[in-house]
């Protein structure tokens, strides 16, 4: 199923996900293909968004009141679920992206300079 | 979360049956402009998207209490088979019934027999006085006897006779003497 995966894009680490959905749906609602286009053209082809993972993502996102959905009509002119932020996907967004780059730093300062 | 992520499954998965629809769409859309035949460009939609029965299925069971669907299903499937054999499950629910009678019939027994304390304060200091001899042992005595063990008791508090099926006692303390069964 990853025939046409780019070389070495990486699966995306488990928890992310939802991180990198709703940092997507700042820019404006969005349906789930544009969202796994985003997610991997912004990324320079380096993130792999499984399309078996985004759905589940986002079903549990809107479940959890981070996004809601509305039928609508894609820019191909066809009907498509339009994923919106909420108030609370915006809170849960900058909490998660706070911790992410704690994390990032305190593991960059651990492994330091590229060794060689 | 709370109760919304149970609810309306159906209804949902419908939705997201959809949902997956339009966005194999939006691929071949997109898989046609690169280029590709419809058909290529449909199995290619295809093929990265995955199974989307798999899909649908994780989140069905995301939306789902296993435990209490299967004691659901269980008890579903129970009663469909009792319904199927209505002798069976006269049986099966007349030998409970009367199981259930027995026990609550014979522990209601034992309860006053031997569980629940007499309604004596201290039970634990009541006895029964027996005679033995050479021949055994047996409870009672004639009333002169009674008497005798009434008055030269130096053991008991006090000593009391009950009577069945005699001739009864006489009060003798007032004027009138009279019979008490």
């Amino acid at each position: 199923m990853t025939l046409r995966k780019p070389q070495e894009a990486a699966d995306i680490l488990q928890g992310t996900l939802d991180m990198l959905i709703l940092r997507t749906l700042v820019m404006g609602p969005a349906h789930g293909h544009t969202i796994a286009r985003v997610i991997e053209n912004g990324s320079e082809n380096a993130l792999d968004v499984e399309q078996g993972s985004l759905y589940p993502a986002l079903h549990r996102l809107e479940d959890r009141g981070m996004v809601c959905s509305e039928w609508g009509v894609s820019e191909n002119n066809r009907r498509a679920k339009f994923y919106r932020i909420t108030g609370k996907g915006r809170k849960e967004l900058s909490a998660a992206a706070g911790r992410w780059r704690r994390m990032t730093r305190a593991i960059g300062l651990i492994l330091g300079e590229s060794l060689e | 979360m709370g109760i919304r992520r149970f609810r309306d499954r159906s209804r949902k998965d419908r939705d997201l049956a959809e949902e997956i629809e339009s966005h194999l769409a939006h691929q071949e859309d997109e898989n046609a402009a690169r280029g590709l035949t419809p058909e290529e460009g449909r199995r290619q939609a295809r093929v990265r998207f995955g199974n989307p029965r798999s899909t649908r299925e994780r989140i069905w069971r995301y939306r789902s209490i296993p435990w209490l669907e299967d004691i659901w299903r269980d008890l579903r499937f129970a009663l469909r088979s009792l319904a199927k054999t209505p002798g069976f499950t006269f049986i099966a629910i007349a030998v409970i019934a009367v199981g259930i009678g027995a026990n609550t019939a014979v522990f209601s027994v034992i309860n006053t027999v031997l569980l629940k304390p007499l309604t004596y304060p201290n039970p634990q200091k009541l006895v029964e006085l027996r005679n033995t001899g050479p021949r055994g042992s047996f409870p009672g005595a004639n009333i002169p006897k009674f008497n005798i063990w009434r008055q030269q008791t130096s053991v008991f508090q006090q000593v009391a006779a009950y009577d069945f099926g005699g001739a009864g006692l006489n009060i003798t303390s007032s004027d009138h003497p009279e019979q008490v069964q």
